[in-house]
């Protein structure tokens, strides 16, 4: 049908000055009012211009939106580190964007010293410290490897690793076990506690649930997160839901394994009483979903958001392996009974590969419970989901959110819109001690800074600028 | 110090609620320590961190609540407990606002939600492509209140829009009608078959004004931006208005006002103007012998109505001349009488004759002048001169301290989104002049409809009051200040030495 606005109602949406709204008012011609922002780096202008204009750019973050959004992730095993992700000994990953040890916070060192000593039991922290300080010891971002981490994220040679494959690619991506809530390696605490832990993880825990996993079929990951999100996760600071789906679809064959009933018993009780277990299965999920769409020319998707407790960096489809960073704030939330602002450490971890790919504070709608880490009501949930389809460029075709009948949740955050609108990601996140040792402390939401948006914005221009005028 | 500790068999809280809840506790005044929580492995071994014997809790399991309180005195404690109560209990009974409609923050999304059929945009220049180019893609309309688009992206919005089959009016466009409802200045029409596409708003205004006065009712007026029949933009969004105007069964002639465009654009234009069924009406202002009067006076020859020729109305003072000052809210109607006094009179300087367009440079000129306070140059990020008369005020307060008289020619325009009372605005200003200038004379035209909030009489009677010329039609006012320059060209020299 042709264009037929000049016989049509008026349906009028304004973005802009206060009088023109006033004169359709006056006309009982009520308008949808936008909030307009200036963006934070008016320079961006031009830039912004060129790519709204553009239908290839459009093109490309469609083809984007279809990689974020069809991967197929499945646990297929466990292996080490070592095996999995080729990590030689005195090479330690860690979460976020790539550090130097100088610039390290509290628990990402505590963390190390701890993998270091997980090594070498011969070994003493302040030795550990010594070989990163003179560079014998080398870190590495776990994003680097394919791989994901939670917090510190920090990853040793020998530690166990969730094996995830995309059913779709055979892209491959890999997580630690998760190893509970309070004094733990991805906090940053190291006594002998958390290095005993993680040694049974090692002997007893991750060999069971290498067996557990291939007694049956690869276990599918997504419909778990489906139906976590129906059931009050968002899965990335609540996975209890999660967790229980998972124990649920491996329970049986668990229990049938051919080992020592205390042992199992064990197993199936460390899962059951730490309710983020699943937390280290869905990030390989995402990473998997989030790196299928890296290396689209033109799209300006982010593909990775990650904490290392100093650097917030981020990754756009179309700039390559360029990470974009801005200095970590501390996240807003609430703290364990005696610990106070002052202890919490700058943001941390790999985790908000969930909301890279749609869940974490993107489905905060589907988790009202956990509004309250920030004081609000269950409306922040619907208006937090509700303010980040503004800067998304799709919806979720598997995860829905009953509470916005059953809408996809906002999936593929563009870059190009969180400069435009100042309004950056919504994320969840767990909150750190800032010494290290100390473990977790608390829960809430942190603000991403903005300036890696607009930088990977100005650098997305440059590289993009003859691709821009070739469509 | 007294510690208290409590456990509460089998009830469930989530753990956040809980966590808040032992936030607020300690926040009370005599409390020293809390911690609500479930009884998992972890809380309990947090309770003896905190100096609490937990082995007193005695067996828990996960579905317990412990509460646990260290405080001043028995009744702080107490006290505090009941406080607790009462904010666990209203966790499941508080009422909340309910959630209204989303705020976007971006046109793309706002048009999506609201399955909106126009964007009307008046963001800062650099900032509305990307919000257009969204509303476009999302299958809106868009109007560009706003100017400082550059025209390569004007190009770009017009073919996105083209490539949609969606028209963009504007950048700069000030005044558009659809459905009877005005955008941005428009004034109060009464309906009618007749519909109006303009490169110009106050060229728009003026001709709907006449027109309306003759009896002539308006269907639609669409805006399409000063630039648009420029060879660069190739009149991309004049020819999508013909076509939507030439399908609405509503309209039964078109007019078209714009500045001569492009050879080439007129070629196109043309070509498609004698393939519509729709006849058409043009307009170019600027070209010589052509005004918006004469334009709406055509319209109702060709259509059989009769014309009623523009009211004027004369203060009676002879005509003892001075040297012209124009100052014009409206950029048509400039350009128009501009071009008038011109053909006449001889040449009358416009604004890119200053280096700087300041009030004190404009009453030091000594030649006749012509000047848009509408242009870029003087707004200067100040609001329209529709809205807003301060500029033109201050200029009119200078020129009564100047000794020589001038012709002041200026236009009042009313309708929706202008100023509630122009000629009130700027009367104490003109009383002023006319007083310390005897000599002096001051035209005014005036474009509205006897239905505009202004009140197109009060207007009219301000003016004259004050001992104006006021008249409807832009170019007759323009044509008696011609004429009159000619009369006295010359005779006042001697007052500017």
């Amino acid at each position: 049908m042709p264009n037929n606005l000049v016989s049509s109602e008026l349906r009028i949406v304004t973005a802009g000055i206060g009088p023109i709204d006033d004169a359709l008012i006056n006309q009982s011609s009520i308008p949808t009012t936008i909030q307009w922002r200036l963006p934070s780096d008016p320079s961006l202008a031009p830039i912004l211009s060129s790519i709204a204009l553009s239908d290839a750019v459009t093109k490309a973050n469609e083809k984007a939106l279809t990689c974020l959004t069809s991967a197929r992730p499945h646990l297929i095993g466990i292996d080490t580190a070592a095996n999995a992700v080729d990590l030689e000994k005195g090479t330690f990953l860690h979460a976020g964007p790539p550090i130097e040890w100088e610039r390290t916070s509290g628990p990402l060192r505590g963390a190390l010293i701890g993998a270091a000593l997980l090594e070498n039991s011969d070994e003493t922290p302040e030795g550990a410290i010594r070989l990163f300080e003179n560079g014998k010891f080398k870190i590495e971002p776990c994003h680097h490897r394919g791989a994901v981490g939670p917090m510190a994220g920090v990853v040793s040679h020998s530690m166990p690793m969730f094996v995830i494959e995309d059913s779709i690619t055979g892209r491959r991506a890999y997580c630690t076990l998760n190893e509970g809530l309070g004094k733990v390696l991805r906090f940053g605490a190291y006594s002998k506690e958390v290095i005993d832990r993680l040694k049974w993880i090692e002997k007893v825990l991750a060999p069971i649930m290498h067996e557990t996993i291939n007694a049956g079929d690869p276990i599918e990951l997504y419909p778990i997160v489906s139906e976590a999100l129906q059931m009050g996760d968002e899965c990335h600071n609540r996975n209890r839901a999660g967790t229980s789906l998972f124990i649920r679809a491996i329970g049986s064959n668990l229990i049938q394994l051919k080992r020592p009933s205390s042992d199992l018993a064990a197993c199936f009780s460390f899962i059951t009483s730490n309710d983020h277990f699943f937390l280290n299965l869905m990030m390989p999920a995402g990473k998997l979903a989030a790196d299928s769409a890296r290396d689209i020319p033109g799209s300006t998707i982010v593909v990775a958001m990650a904490r290392n407790g100093t650097d917030f960096g981020i990754r756009l489809s179309g700039t390559g392996d360029e990470w974009f960073t801005g200095p970590c704030a501390v996240p807003k939330g609430l703290l364990f009974p005696g610990y106070g602002p002052e202890d919490a450490n700058p943001d941390l971890g790999d985790s908000t590969i969930a909301e890279t790919v749609g869940v974490g504070g993107f489905a905060m709608a589907a988790a009202p419970a956990i509004v309250k880490f920030v004081g609000g009501t269950s409306d922040l949930a619907l208006t937090s989901t509700q303010a980040m389809y503004d800067i998304t460029v799709g919806e979720h075709p598997l995860f829905r959110l009953p509470s916005l009948n059953f809408r996809g949740t906002p999936v593929g955050i563009d870059a190009a819109l969180v400069c435009r609108t100042c309004q950056v990601p919504f994320v969840n996140t767990g909150i750190a001690g800032k010494q290290a040792g100390v473990g977790q402390i608390g829960a809430g939401l942190v603000e991403p800074p903005i300036k890696c948006f607009n930088d990977g914005l100005k650098r997305y221009g440059e590289v993009s600028k003859v691709w821009l005028t070739s469509q | 110090m007294l510690k208290h500790l409590e456990l509460r068999r089998d009830v469930y809280y989530d753990s956040v609620i809980l966590f808040q809840a032992s936030s607020q506790l300690r926040e009370l005044d005599g409390i020293d320590e809390c911690l609500v929580a479930m009884a998992t492995e972890l809380n309990i071994r947090l309770l003896d961190d905190l100096g609490f014997k937990s082995e007193e809790a005695g067996n828990t399991s996960t579905s317990d609540l412990i509460i646990a309180v260290q405080g001043e005195s028995q009744e702080i404690i107490s006290r505090a407990i009941q406080i607790l109560d009462t904010n666990l209990e209203s966790q499941s009974t508080s009422c909340s606002e309910p959630h209204g409609t989303q705020v976007h923050r971006s046109l793309g999304k706002a048009v999506c939600t609201a399955n909106a059929n126009l964007a009307i945009i008046s963001l800062p220049g650099p900032h509305v492509t990307p919000e257009a180019a969204d509303a476009l893609r999302e299958g809106a309309n868009v109007m560009i209140f706003s100017d400082g688009v550059s025209i390569e992206e004007e190009q770009k919005l017009k073919a996105l829009a083209a490539s949609h089959d969606l028209l963009v009016m504007g950048p700069d466009c000030g005044t558009a009608q659809l459905g009877g409802i005005g955008l941005g200045f428009c004034n109060d029409l009464s309906p009618g078959q007749v519909s109006i596409i303009a490169a110009s708003g106050t060229g728009a205004q003026h001709l709907s004004c006449l027109l309306d006065t003759s009896g002539i009712g308006i269907s639609s007026i669409i805006g399409v931006g000063g630039r648009d029949m420029s060879d660069e933009i190739g009149g991309s969004s004049t020819l999508q208005a013909l076509r939507m105007l030439d399908n609405d069964t509503a309209t039964t002639h078109i007019a078209l006002i714009s500045k001569p465009p492009g050879k080439k654009t007129s070629r196109r234009i043309n070509k498609i103007i004698r393939s519509l069924e729709t006849p058409v009406t043009i307009g170019l202002i600027g070209d010589p012998g052509v005004d918006l009067t004469k334009v709406a006076r055509k319209i109702a020859t060709t259509q059989n109505l009769p014309f009623r020729k523009p009211r004027l109305k004369l203060s009676g003072a002879p005509a003892t001349g001075g040297q012209l000052i124009g100052l014009f809210s409206g950029g048509t109607l400039a350009s128009e009488a501009g071009q008038i006094i011109t053909d006449t009179a001889g040449p009358v300087a416009g604004i890119d004759t200053f280096e700087i367009p300041t009030p004190q440079a404009i009453v030091d000129r000594k030649d006749n002048v012509i000047l848009d306070l509408g242009d870029d140059r003087m707004t200067m990020g100040k609001p329209h001169p529709m809205i807003d008369g301060t500029l033109r005020r201050r200029i009119i307060e200078k020129l009564t301290l100047k000794p020589a008289p001038r012709l002041l020619l200026f236009d009042i325009i009313l309708g929706f989104g202008s100023n509630p009372d122009p000629a009130g605005e700027i009367a104490d200003a003109l009383d002023g002049f006319l007083r310390s200038h005897p000599k002096a004379r001051a035209i005014a035209s005036v474009v509205g409809t006897s239905r505009d909030p202004q009140g197109l009489d009060q207007q009219w009677q301000t003016l004259t009051a004050l001992g104006c010329d006021v008249y409807e039609s832009n170019a007759e006012a323009a044509s008696a200040i011609a004429l009159d320059l000619l009369a006295n060209n010359g005779k006042f020299e001697d007052a500017h030495a």
